[in-house]
């Protein structure tokens, strides 16, 4: 996804989340909307929000919040939906808000490694720099990663 | 297999796809004609597709099926003729001679490691045939071409209204050691209607086909003609001597004449049907599916308006115009939903064959009737429901008639009647096996099921006879007393049964020991959209689809009891598990804490009843499915999801697994149990989901 060789420019879409600012590679977003009425499926984990009609599409969406272990907060009118492309499948990601779109240099970026050593942090990319803010850039791969995906169906199996 | 080097894969695409017809129509007529003497119409269809095998593979150089095709020809040519009777002998070698074109095809595909060797079959049809050889190509003098003055009439009006036309005579001849006249022939007069058009020929094409061409040829085109270049592509036809052009000179002037309606030659016809991709009409109904969708949300968006603007012209004028769109995307969903429609007897073709080849394996014989194969129905349909089919009549003719001597010991004609047959009912085709056999026997299930584990003593007990043998739908409970390779290893039944359900179908049967058995296969029309009905619970709206709906009714609190912790109500004298949406979707459930009628919607699969508990009901609808997508995966009780009028999602409820997690859960033995006033302490769908 982002070319680490070299100083490359990269675009971030950055957004709010429990007060911490988080980026994502541009590429991989295809839109952001508002917040709009989510159908509940069930039998899927808490953090599946449900899903939506996008244009004629049926899209699932996640709360991020619930995905990261953050205490859930109401709704408001900051609240969007980031609709990400993760390996051909399209999801929308419940954030805070959507403050900015950052062109960032690759020196800039971090490994996480040098900052953060949990046992959760397999969705980070790494920490961009930019003046005096940090910004937790996700590798959205993982934040749904195949373990998650198949602990999704799992969890509709064992519901049954 | 040595083909001609000029064939290109576009070549071989058209024969491939042609040929796969001609088998097809083989593979349905051929059984038809045995033992019978009115068939002449059947003879003749089977003779033109061998026929035209024969031709079409000889321009491919396909030397092995065009030697078939002939050896098949001469002997159809006998019993067309009246002297040879389509006798056993007859309709075996001919079938046998099918599959060897089936593997002579198959071989173009994918070349096999040694070659096809069709002397054998070749024998057997001469064998049957009487030994009789194959017919030489007739060697007639020169021919003259003399138009008709209606072909004059034609060519000359041709020219006066095309400026840069021309009419031109093509004469061409044979090599003596010309083997396949006819189709050289043949392929000289597509050249020919390639480069113009053709008025006449001599010989016709209908002379062409019945072989009566000799040597030579002449015939008339018009047209914007290259000669020269017209004559190099008649030269370049195999086996052509000799080719020449010259201006056809219209001998006098006809144009007082009036033309006579007399068919002018052949080659003149114009295309009526196109070959298109079944994948582009797949897309096609994918964007018809958005505009459905769009449908919906226009009008609602224009009811809306209307409410709000009453007296605004403009939206007057809106509401006219969405109200056309609204009607021209629904003929729009309706004709091309008429294009991907097929009759379902494209699947039928292979099954008198089927049939035929099963009984004569077991010994038993077997009339069979197939019926209404005309019956459209949607072609993803189609493609699955062939297998369940193909299952439901080996197990027909396998367990279901009797071998003659039991027939006559029961005093039933020695040949067992199965029939296929499909037909439309409700918005819905049915397709129907039924064989007079011996039917199923409910106590052999019953014991089956005991001795196999699936149900205790007194569970198999307590079941109705239908119950019971409904037990035939469990995987692995068969109650064959031999295992042939043709079924009797249970397994099928049950893979019927889900293969129907998963298209949103279900399966029933009918039997009565001693009198046969019928399966009905209940198929949706189409798989693009689904009728529903939508219903709201909790909040969210559901869609029901139709073919699980049997009626929506209140019901009076009162009359919902408590059973075992099982809610169950009494619908016209049958005691009926209620099952809440809420619970069975997986969310808290608020029970009961209404006083007044509770909303059901009394759905079935198979038939197995339950009564749905509903906040309320919304209205009937055409919906398209939509998935739920990977990344949600299967989720037990839904089907997949809709987009609504309003913009919203409904989830698509799959009826035939809640009805099954509903029996998990022991509701119907609670049922049963104030049905039949005798308390029953297990289930049959328990054991079948714990096996």
């Amino acid at each position: 996804m982002a070319d680490t060789t070299g100083s490359t420019e990269q675009q971030l879409v950055v957004f709010d989340l429990n007060n911490e600012a988080y980026g994502v590679d541009i590429e991989s977003v295809r839109e952001i909307i508002r917040l709009q009425e989510i159908t509940r499926v069930p039998r899927t984990p808490d953090f599946v929000e449900g899903v939506i009609n996008l244009r004629g599409k049926v899209i699932p969406v996640v709360e991020l919040r619930k995905r990261f272990g953050l205490p859930v907060q109401d709704r408001n009118s900051e609240n969007r939906i980031v609709n990400v492309d993760i390996g051909g499948q399209e999801i929308g990601m419940v954030v805070d808000a959507v403050t900015e779109v950052l062109r960032i240099s690759s020196d800039a970026v971090e490994p996480p490694s040098s900052v953060i050593t949990t046992a959760d942090s397999g969705y980070l990319k790494g920490i961009a720099k930019i003046d005096d803010r940090l910004i937790i850039m996700l590798d959205l791969d993982q934040v749904l990663s195949t373990d998650e995906k198949a602990a999704l169906s799992s969890a509709s199996l064992d519901a049954a | 297999m040595n083909l001609d080097p000029d064939i290109t894969q576009e070549d071989l695409q058209v024969f491939l796809d042609e040929a796969e017809e001609q088998l097809q129509l083989l593979d349905e007529n051929i059984v038809a004609i045995e033992g019978r003497d009115d068939s002449s119409d059947l003879i003749q269809e089977i003779f033109r597709a061998a026929h035209t095998l024969k031709g079409s593979s000889a321009m491919l150089g396909y030397q092995e099926m065009t030697d078939l095709g002939h050896a098949m020809e001469t002997l159809l040519d006998s019993v067309r003729k009246g002297s040879l009777a389509p006798t056993t002998n007859v309709v075996d070698a001919l079938l046998h001679s099918l599959d060897k074109l089936r593997l002579l095809k198959d071989a173009l595909i994918e070349p096999p490691d040694k070659p096809i060797d069709v002397s054998d079959v070749v024998a057997e049809l001469n064998a049957a045939g009487g030994g009789k050889s194959a017919v030489p190509v007739k060697t007639i003098a020169v021919v003259e071409l003399k138009l008709t003055d209606a072909e004059q009439a034609r060519v000359t009006e041709f020219l006066k209204t095309q400026v840069k036309a021309k009419a031109v005579l093509v004469r061409a001849t044979l090599t003596d050691r010309c083997e396949w006249g006819a189709v050289r022939w043949f392929q000289v007069l597509g050249e020919l209607s390639e480069a113009g058009q053709l008025i006449a020929s001599n010989p016709t094409q209908q002379q062409i086909e019945e072989e009566e061409a000799g040597t030579s040829l002449e015939a008339v085109v018009v047209g914007e003609i290259d000669e020269e270049e017209l004559v190099r592509h008649v030269r370049a036809v195999a086996d052509i001597a000799t080719a020449e052009i010259e201006e056809y000179r219209v001998e006098s002037d006809s144009s007082g004449s009036k033309a006579s309606s007399t068919a002018a030659g052949a080659g003149t016809k114009t295309a009526q049907t196109i070959r298109v991709d079944v994948e582009r009409l797949d897309l096609m109904m994918n964007v018809i599916g958005e505009l459905v969708i769009d449908r919906g949300r226009i009008s609602q968006i224009g009811r809306d308006l209307e409410a709000k603007y009453r007296d605004e012209s403009l939206v007057t004028e809106l509401s006219k115009t969405s109200a056309h769109i609204v009607k021209a995307v629904t003929e729009l969903q309706d004709r091309v939903m008429e294009i991907r429609m097929l009759p379902i007897g494209t699947v039928f073709g292979g099954f008198p064959r089927l049939v035929r080849d099963l009984a004569q394996s077991l010994d038993k014989k077997v009339e069979f009737e197939v019926k209404g194969q005309d019956t459209e129905i949607d072609r993803t349909v189609i493609e699955r429901v062939r297998d369940p089919i193909v299952h439901l009549l080996r197990n027909a003719v396998d367990h279901g008639l009797e071998v003659p001597e039991d027939r006559r010991k029961a005093r039933k004609s020695e040949k067992g009647v199965l029939t296929l047959s499909a037909y439309h009912e409700q918005g819905h085709i049915v397709v129907e096996v039924s064989d007079d056999g011996k039917g199923i026997d409910p106590d052999a299930l019953r014991a089956s099921a005991v001795k196999k584990g699936f149900l205790k003593k007194e569970a198999a007990t307590n079941l109705t006879n239908q119950e019971a043998c409904e037990l035939v739908f469990l995987a692995g409970n068969s109650t064959a007393k031999q295992t042939t390779d043709v079924s009797g290893r249970g397994v099928g039944m049950d893979i019927v049964r889900s293969n129907i359900e998963a298209i949103g179908g279900f399966v029933s049967l009918e039997t009565e020991v001693g009198k046969g058995t019928s399966f009905k296969l209940r198929l949706p029309l189409t798989l693009a959209t689904v009728q529903s009905l939508l219903v709201q619970s909790d909040g969210g709206i559901f869609a029901i689809p139709l073919v699980y709906v049997l009626e929506t009714r209140r019901v009076p609190k009162d009359d919902v009891h408590i059973v075992n912790h099982h809610e169950v109500f009494n619908l016209r004298g049958t005691v009926l598990p209620l099952v809440r949406l809420t619970d069975a979707v997986g969310w808290e459930s608020r029970r009961s804490q209404k006083t007044d009628d509770e909303y059901v919607v009394v759905v079935r699969a198979g038939e197995t009843q339950i009564g749905l508990v509903v906040d309320s009901v919304i209205e009937p609808q055409e919906i398209v499915v939509k998935p739920l997508g990977n990344f949600i995966g299967d989720v037990r009780g839904v089907a997949g999801a809709s987009i609504l009028g309003d913009g919203g999602v409904a989830l698509i409820l799959d009826i035939a697994t809640m009805i099954n997690m509903a029996r998990q859960k022991g509701a119907f033995s609670a049922a049963r149990s104030l049905d039949a006033e005798n308390v029953a302490d297990d289930e049959p769908a328990e054991a079948a989901a714990a096996a």
